[in-house]
This record gives C-alpha cells, sequence and structure tokens, in this order.
C-alpha cells in the first residue's frame, strides 16, 4: 500500500537527483515553479522517473513539465494512489 | 583575423597529473617530474592499458555547484574548474555587465565516459526506465561548453570543436577569431577524462597506445627506447581577450596569439603527418609574420610512436630550416602523459609560463633522441623567450600549429 507522497520526500528526491537543496517551505508554497529553484525540466523528469520507479506507476510527463511544484506532486499522488 | 584586433591570454587553469592549478603543474614541470603511475580505478586492472597520467586529489565540490555535479562528467568537472581558475586568474566574474561580449569555446574527443557507462549499466542491470535524463547531455562533446556558458551566463557565440586532439589548440584560434570579429571575452580550452573502465576500452584500438608496464618506460617521446604513448587526463583553459579590452580594464597580459593553422592527413598515418604539420607550421607562422629563427622553443606534439617522432622532426626541419637544429624542443607531457584534447591546452600553459618565466622544462623520462633535434632532457633551460610554437596532432589524422607571442 502506497503512502502519500511528501514535500520532505520529494526535497529529498530533487536533491539526489537533480542536486538542488530546496526547503519544505519553498515547495509547499503554492506558486513555486521547479525552474525558479533551479530544477531543469531534465532534473523534473528524473524525480518523476525515480517516483515512477518507486512506485511502479506511469505517469504522463507531457502533462507535468512547466506546471507548479504543488500541482506535480498533487497528479503524483493521485496517479499513485489510483494504481495501487 | 581582424588586423585592428588582437587576441591575448589574460587567464590560466590548470587540471592536471601534476596538481590542481597553474601554480603546482609548473612547479612539477620545471623540476622534470614524473606523474605517471599505474591506473588503480576499480574496473581498470584487468585492461592491457597499465600507465596514465591520474588526476589525484580533485575535489569536484570545490569548484563545481552540486547541481551541475548530477548533470556531468568528470571531462566537464575538470573543465569548469579549469574555466574557474582561469577567470579567477584574469580577474573575471560570472554574469557579466554584457553577456553577449563573453563566449565559451571548447574542444573534446573522449566526451562522458564514465558518466555513460553507470548509466549503460543501469540500462542492462534494470531497464531503460533507470537511465537517467542527464544522460542525454552528460556524454556529449559540447557539454562543458553548455555548462560553462550556462553557469556564467556567457552568452556570446559559443562553440564546440570537433576536431581530433589538435581541436584543444584550434579552440583556442576559434577564440582568437572571435575575437576579431567583435566579442570581447572567450573562454578556450579542453580538458578530458578518459581513464575508466569504457572510455579505456575505446582506446584500446589505437596502434600508438603504449602497453608498457613500467611508469618510466610507458612514454619516452623521441627516445630510440619509444614504446607509445600513454594517456591522461585533465586539461587548461584560458581567458581569451581582445587586447585593447584587457588593456582597458588593466588586466595582465600573459600571452598573445599570434598564428594558426591546421590541416589533415589521414587516421595513424604518421608518415603522411610530417607534410601536414609542416603546412600548418608555415602557415601559423605567416600569419604570426614570423620568421623561423624567431622560434625561441617547440612545445612538440611528442606522440612517443618512433614512426611519428621521425614525422614531427622532418616537419621542423620542412618547415623550419637549418633552425629546426638548433631551437629547444621539449615534451613536457612526457611526464603525465596525454591528455587528448586536453593535451596541446595543457602544452599552452606550459608555453605561456615559459615565455614569462624565462625557462623551458624539460622532457621526462626520456634519456636520449635519435632525431637530430635539440630536445631539452633532464634539466630544465633558462633562455630568454619570446616566441614559442605549440604543435599538436591527432590519433586520426589532424595536424595544428599555434604560434605564442610573449606580452
Amino acid at each position: 500500500m502506497a503512502s502519500e507522497i511528501t514535500y520532505e520526500e520529494l526535497a529529498t528526491l530533487i536533491k539526489v537527483r537533480a542536486g538542488v537543496q530546496v526547503t519544505v517551505d519553498a515547495l509547499a508554497d503554492p506558486g513555486c515553479m521547479f525552474l525558479d529553484l533551479g530544477v531543469d525540466s531534465l532534473g523534473v523528469l528524473g524525480v518523476l522517473s525515480d517516483l515512477e520507479n518507486r512506485y511502479g506507476v506511469s505517469i504522463d510527463s507531457s502533462e507535468l513539465l512547466g506546471r507548479p511544484v504543488a500541482e506535480f506532486l498533487q497528479t503524483v499522488n493521485s496517479t499513485v494512489k489510483a494504481g495501487a | 583575423m581582424s588586423p585592428t584586433r588582437s587576441a591575448v591570454i589574460t587567464g590560466v587553469g590548470v587540471i592536471s597529473p601534476h596538481g590542481i592549478g597553474a601554480d603546482d603543474y609548473w612547479k612539477a614541470l620545471g623540476e622534470g617530474r614524473s606523474a605517471l603511475s599505474r591506473i588503480d580505478r576499480e574496473g581498470c586492472e584487468n585492461l592491457p592499458l597499465k600507465i596514465a597520467g591520474l588526476v589525484r586529489g580533485f575535489d569536484a565540490e570545490e569548484y563545481v555547484e552540486p547541481r551541475y555535479l548530477v548533470q556531468t562528467d568528470r571531462f566537464t568537472h575538470f573543465a569548469m574548474a579549469a574555466a574557474e581558475l582561469a577567470m579567477s586568474d584574469a580577474d573575471l566574474t560570472s554574469h557579466p555587465d554584457d553577456p553577449f561580449q563573453v563566449a565559451v569555446v571548447t574542444a573534446a574527443g573522449s566526451g562522458g565516459g564514465e558518466f555513460g557507462q553507470r548509466e549503460l549499466q543501469h540500462l542492462w542491470a534494470e531497464g531503460p526506465h533507470h537511465v537517467g535524463p542527464y544522460q542525454s547531455i552528460a556524454w556529449f562533446y559540447a557539454a562543458s561548453t553548455g555548462q560553462i556558458s550556462i553557469r556564467g551566463g556567457f552568452k556570446g557565440p559559443c562553440g564546440v570543436v570537433a576536431s581530433d586532439e589538435a581541436g584543444g589548440l584550434d579552440a583556442l584560434a576559434h577564440a582568437a577569431r572571435a575575437v576579431g570579429r567583435g566579442t570581447d571575452t572567450v573562454l578556450a580550452g579542453a580538458a578530458e577524462a578518459p581513464i575508466a573502465p569504457y572510455s579505456m576500452v575505446c582506446q584500446l584500438g589505437y596502434p600508438g597506445l603504449s602497453t608498457a608496464d613500467d611508469p618510466d618506460r610507458a612514454y619516452r617521446p623521441f627516445g630510440s627506447d619509444a614504446v607509445g604513448f600513454v594517456p591522461a587526463e585533465g586539461g587548461a583553459m584560458f581567458v581569451v581577450e581582445d587586447a585593447e579590452s584587457a588593456r582597458r580594464r588593466g588586466a595582465r597580459t600573459r600571452a598573445r596569439i599570434a598564428g594558426h593553422t591546421a590541416t589533415f592527413t589521414g587516421a595513424a598515418r604518421w608518415a603522411e603527418s610530417r607534410e601536414g604539420l609542416a603546412h600548418a607550421v608555415r602557415g601559423a607562422l605567416a600569419e604570426a609574420h614570423c620568421a623561423p629563427d624567431e622560434i625561441d622553443v617547440v612545445f612538440a606534439d611528442a606522440l612517443g610512436v618512433p614512426e611519428a617522432d621521425r614525422a614531427e622532426a622532418l616537419a621542423l626541419a620542412d618547415a623550419l630550416g637549418d633552425h629546426a637544429e638548433r631551437v629547444p624542443v621539449t615534451a613536457p607531457k612526457a611526464g603525465f602523459g596525454r591528455a587528448h584534447c586536453g593535451a596541446p591546452a595543457l602544452d599552452v600553459a606550459a608555453a605561456v609560463l615559459a615565455l614569462e618565466q624565462g625557462l623551458i622544462p624539460p622532457t621526462p623520462h626520456t634519456e636520449d633522441c635519435p632525431y637530430g633535434l635539440d630536445l631539452v632532457i633532464g634539466h630544465p633551460r633558462p633562455a630568454e623567450l619570446r616566441t614559442a610554437l605549440v604543435l599538436s596532432r591527432g590519433q586520426m589524422g589532424s595536424n595544428t600549429a599555434l604560434v605564442l607571442r610573449r606580452a
């Protein structure tokens, strides 16, 4: 049973996959964009494929690139929930 | 190049088996030290290539931010660190007032082999979905130019030279041309990191590769007992500037890029490289308005393959006439190996320092020279140096000559 992916978990993944140190507060800001954090589209793809591998789901990246972090996490979580 | 704008070197950044930074590099060169050693890296033990020049004690995090580290291979870490050192030497900073006046030109032959191998291992062990997206850029020859320009905010006419080992010199010529056409500052040079299992296997096909297992005997260019060359990692980056802009901002001019010519004579056709290299020397001298006897020192390509060494000596005789017997010739890379495109860049760094210091570093390991050249061996030689000729040939057939004048 997959649990909800938290902003803490996302921050750790961003650090590992994109090399960018971010705070949970910054991530949780509703208007927060990946690019503003210094995470480029390849970095977002790396985070996404890590989550897909971890939870055994497939998420359409074209829907997610360029979206705010909050929306990204919401989509990932609902997909994981539906797939679990 | 524009007759009114001349290109000068105002910053030197070195990452070499002799150490990090131009000071450590020059000290080791002057002492004629050797940094060649057995390759002791994981996965490399059972390959027929045994000896190389390894960059040890390089802490990438000291020079490169984590977000660039995860995106890039060791060869780009070297290039970014060397660029940082060159900029600091030239007293330049990132994010200039006019980003379009600063460009980046690098050369690379090996690409991101270590990064690529890691991702290929993910591919075979776990499947395509486990290959990281940064594989798409990290392996690429253009990665160093891209990342240096992104990091520094440099938006001038950037480029990548893929012209074999001699590209390390061609990158400087491209930089000088960009300066001639109106760009004030160009970060130019080359760095490579070809000592990892996959990259080493790629080199095993080079007919000139030395598989000797004694660091003292593996690479003795121009020697009667030469058995080929050994590879190295590292390289050098330079700040190349318009002489007038450099003067206006009070920068220390370290050398002038006076002439360059490149030719091509075919892969491993060393006898033919004689004609190609001689033509390159004549072209570079002509562009520099330099008579053969004005050349005070030659930094040779020095492949260490007898046929190639003979061809290089003959090319010097063809292009310089009688002066070829008198001019001091040296190959400091005999002490640390050939870093492919980084090799001629490291030679340019050595030449700039030699012109400044009035000292010709010796050719380590080599004990004799049967080709009628005045090869500097054993000890460094003090000399009044105004003009240096730097030569480079690639395994794939490129030949380049570059003339540097003292500032």
